[in-house]
């Protein structure tokens, strides 16, 4: 853990990671469209539309997942002021902002087939619209301000408060009468899913997870660039300033 | 629903039943969001990347040698 | 007490308390976060009786009537029923034994509904090993 403390050492081994985190996307996600669209069978109750799934599922699940990573940041930069936590919660965000966005959406389109709505006011859908804003709020709060420390600061805050979403969303099922189904994956008992659409699923969990690793750390990329050329400026001016 | 057989490869395309429009819609939406959100990352990483050299120009190179850590 | 164990108290009380907060709230509007109330739930706590609900269960079998209008089902929590009249196209999924929510009016007990959406569970299968399920007689879902 000490040794990724160091942020010249962790960005140079974010760099050497990179092209693996692509192609093991691209093995993944490739895989898994073949497996999801041609290969895996028809629902017995829904028949062809179950396709949806297997894109609304894993987006739903890493939009939960990112959002724990943005939080995770938020609160190691909040209370250890670890150098890179700001960077990767800021660099994971908009990540999180785009899947929260795709679950929504590729949820609408399998609501109207199967439900025979777009959209319902229920626990479960109207808490992942909160997680949406939650992502967009951070993002604009961390960019509101001239300072980007107290950006930081203030957006850490927020992701922390939004926390308490995270478990809505997951028990909603549970907890409230919905018309959303409850999980199929995390009972208690087995899984209330069939392999062969079982397979497909977690490949393409593996094949976004995977992006989401890639993105990011293209993300931070840029972010330590510009710490840099901030850092670059402030030198600058400061020998500008003691020559004037 | 009436699709014939729902698996296998039909003149170059999958069937997908008479829903086939809100699958196909779905996949859409998720390609276009994740290739929209890879090329604006790649993007943006390639304006700060060519930001920082000139400004490393500007500076007098001093600190060039530096940049090197995040290409990847 | 160093600085560091400071912020880490102060977020860790800060978390819990919105947590008790936003526990409290939800609790508090318990009957507005349900998306529909089952049958049983009507019966038992007598809410007002006209006025906009909307009730979800299953469809009882047998008690699906397509043909006229209006549709003619009844939604069963396997506890208490209610007689529900609908005109309008019905979801592809809807049928006897399947998940329902319907929401209108309750006129003398009995749903006018003009919404009515279909309700799925969450298990995912292929239908031959549906059919397989059922001839074996391990069937534990809808029938």
């Amino acid at each position: 853990m000490h040794a990724l403390a160091n942020p010249t050492r962790f960005m140079r081994l974010a760099g050497a990671v990179l092209p693996w985190t692509v192609a093991a996307a691209a093995v993944f996600l490739a895989a898994g469209l073949w497996q999801a669209l041609v290969v895996s069978p028809p629902d017995y109750q829904q028949g062809e539309t179950v396709r949806i799934m297997y894109v609304h599922v894993p987006s739903a699940w890493l939009s939960m997942f990112i959002y724990m990573v943005v939080a995770a940041g938020s609160a190691s930069f909040l209370i250890w002021k670890h150098p890179l936590a700001d960077v990767a919660a800021q660099a994971a965000a908009p990540i999180g902002a785009a899947f929260t966005a795709m679950a929504l959406a590729t949820g609408a389109i399998w609501g109207q087939p199967t439900w025979g709505t777009w959209w319902v006011w229920d626990a479960r859908l109207t808490s992942v619209l909160v997680l949406l804003f939650l992502y967009l709020g951070y993002i604009a709060l961390v960019n509101a301000f001239d300072d980007p420390e107290r950006g930081a600061r203030a957006g850490a805050v927020l992701a922390l408060a939004g926390v308490i979403n995270i478990p809505i969303i997951k028990f909603s099922v549970d907890w409230w009468n919905t018309l959303h189904q409850p999980a199929s994956l995390t009972r208690l008992d087995a899984p209330a899913i069939h392999s062969s659409m079982l397979v497909p699923l977690l490949l393409m969990v593996a094949g976004l997870f995977m992006y989401f690793l890639a993105v990011l750390i293209i993300r931070m990329q840029s972010a330590m660039l510009v710490r840099r050329s901030r850092a670059l400026g402030r030198v600058a001016r400061g020998t500008a300033g003691s020559r004037a | 629903m009436g699709h014939i057989h729902g698996r296998g490869v039909i003149i170059g395309t999958v069937d997908l039943g008479g829903h086939a429009g809100f699958v196909w819609a779905a996949y859409a939406v998720a390609v276009t969001v994740l290739i929209g959100l890879l090329c604006l990352s790649l993007r943006e990483r390639s304006v700060r990347r060519r930001q920082l050299s000139e400004l490393e120009a500007a500076t007098g190179g001093r600190r060039r040698r530096r940049s090197g850590g995040t290409r990847s | 007490m160093k600085a560091k164990h400071r912020r880490l108290t102060f977020v860790g009380v800060g978390l819990l308390l919105l947590a008790g907060a936003a526990g409290l709230v939800l609790v508090a509007l318990e009957d507005t976060v349900v998306f529909f109330f089952a049958p049983s739930d009507l019966q038992a706590q007598e809410r007002a009786p006209e006025g906009r609900v909307r009730i979800g269960g299953l469809i009882e079998q047998g008690s699906l009537e397509r043909g006229g209008t209006p549709i003619r089902f009844r939604i069963t929590d396997l506890r208490a029923t209610v007689q529900v009249s609908y005109r309008g196209l019905l979801p592809d999924l809807i049928r006897e034994g399947q998940g329902v929510v319907a929401s209108g009016l309750l006129v003398n007990g009995m749903l006018e509904a003009d919404e009515v959406l279909a309700k799925h569970d969450e298990t995912y299968m292929p239908k031959e090993v549906a059919d397989a399920l059922r001839k074996a007689g391990t069937w534990k879902g809808a029938p």
